[in-house]
């Protein structure tokens, strides 16, 4: 029986800090007893010295390391998501102006309209998901897209059903069934309501795809850590439709402005805390 | 963090998350993929960011979430990872790992499990703490012994068939 000599591996002495404690002294985010410590520490330890210029030497130190790629992409993506948060406030404010200009009406009177409001809505339902205009509640509209959500973890993959557990470091792969050749979309909605594309991965808009069954999309999303609700939405468009035309008016609901003709499938995903 | 600007960002934190995806995967190309989607993350995390006290801490977790399952992968594709390691000569991180070891320590974390293979990691990579490792696996300090018990214990199962010919009589084995 071998053992890997895990005192070498790390190529540091036990009392020296950690990659972690030396990232955060650099950046500043220790308190300051540990901040001392750490810099009486460096002060006498050749190897801590060198490791701490390594890190005042920035992005300089590794030629290979392209920063403003990713500058360019990040800002990208950050703006579109501003434009998306940007489109959902405009909802809601129009949405208060509306209330306020209607204080003058009886509250009953609101609360009435509110009621025949919701009776209606779960009457007509069905006619709104068949048309794409919302969705998510669990229900798979036959004849209508599919949207099949495959979970990775530790080399075993299963298919996830409504509702399901997940944790963080999952990662998802996605299989849909298309009735048409349609302009397709797979979004996230996080439980603050935050939207982030998954296919096509940080994409600003839809793309192409052909009608079948079982169609896998490339790529995969992987979980991170933040726990809660989710929802992932498939969202199908005879056109090609921008990412900031989606908004996620309720809970598990998708919508896309001015989308005739849009449809959607959605599944439910509780995140672990880790 | 009232607001953030991503390029002060990426310029800030991206060689931390470059120099510790480079050790993890031992390979350049695939650290600065890495750098970048570790930073797509954050953008679309960006809240929760914003609400991290520390941004080290956080992005150390996403980064290694990421290369391990890069790692994973990289086993199910059954490449040669030996191939991967990055050469000592041209390492500017004198706090990298022993880059023999840690090729050899990465064919472990393909195949280990995912929670026992981050404790390995925090703990016998990077050199952290019980405790610190506890920290940021959210786990008590007693959990993270346990994991690296385990750890230890199916990675001596497993080290026979995967020490290299070239490394088998080395002085960092005991037979």
């Amino acid at each position: 029986m071998s053992n890997l000599d895990y005192s070498k591996l790390s190529g540091k002495n036990p009392d020296c800090p950690s990659e972690l404690l030396l990232d955060r002294f650099h950046g500043g985010e220790l308190p300051s007893a540990e901040s001392a410590a750490v810099e009486r520490h460096s002060a006498q330890c050749p190897a801590c010295t060198a490791r701490l210029a390594l890190r005042q030497r920035g992005a300089a130190a590794f030629p290979a390391l392209r920063l403003d790629e990713v500058a360019d992409k990040c800002v990208r993506l950050d703006a579109q998501r501003r434009v998306c948060r940007t489109y959902r406030s405009s909802v809601w404010q129009r949405f208060a102006e509306r209330l306020s200009a209607t204080r003058r009406v009886h509250l009953s009177w609101i609360a009435a309209a509110a009621t025949a409001a919701a009776a209606i809505f779960v009457a007509l339902l069905p006619q709104l998901r068949h048309d794409g205009g919302i969705d998510g509640t669990g229900i798979h509209m036959k004849g209508g897209p599919r949207l099949h959500v495959v979970r990775e973890r530790s080399g075993a993959v299963a298919e996830l059903a409504d509702g399901e557990l997940v944790r963080a470091g999952d990662r998802l792969q996605f299989r849909v069934d298309l009735p048409a050749d349609a302009e397709v979309m797979v979004v996230g909605v996080e439980s603050s309501g935050a939207i982030y594309p998954c296919y096509p991965l940080g994409a600003s808009g839809s793309t192409a795809a052909r009608a079948g069954a079982g169609i896998a999309l490339a790529g995969a999303v992987e979980l991170d850590d933040s726990a809660g609700d989710e929802y992932l939405h498939l969202v199908v468009c005879p056109r090609h439709f921008a990412l900031h035309n989606l908004s996620a008016p309720a809970r598990g609901a998708m919508a896309v402005a001015g989308g005739d003709g849009c449809r959607s499938d959605s599944i439910h995903i509780v995140k672990e805390v880790p | 963090m009232p607001d953030v600007d991503i390029s002060e960002l990426v310029r800030r934190y991206g060689p931390m998350v470059f120099r510790r995806a480079r050790y993890l995967l031992g390979n350049d190309a695939e650290a600065q993929d890495a750098v970048q989607e570790v930073f797509v993350r954050l953008v679309n995390k960006i809240d929760s960011f914003r609400a991290e006290s520390q941004p080290s801490t956080w992005l150390y977790r996403i980064t290694t979430n990421y290369c391990l399952n890069l790692i994973r992968d990289r086993g199910r594709r059954r490449e040669l990872l030996e191939q991967h390691a990055t050469s000592t000569e041209d390492d500017p991180d004198p706090g990298a790992p022993d880059p023999e070891l840690m090729a050899l320590m990465r064919r472990l974390l393909a195949a280990a499990d995912p929670l026992q293979a981050q404790a390995a990691i925090y703990v016998h990579v990077d050199g952290m703490s019980h405790a610190e490792a506890a920290a940021l696996l959210n786990v008590s300090r007693r959990t993270v012994g346990n994991l690296l018990e385990r750890f230890e214990k199916w990675a001596r199962r497993n080290l026979e068939g995967l020490v290299p010919n070239n490394a088998a009589g080395g002085s960092n084995y005991t037979k």
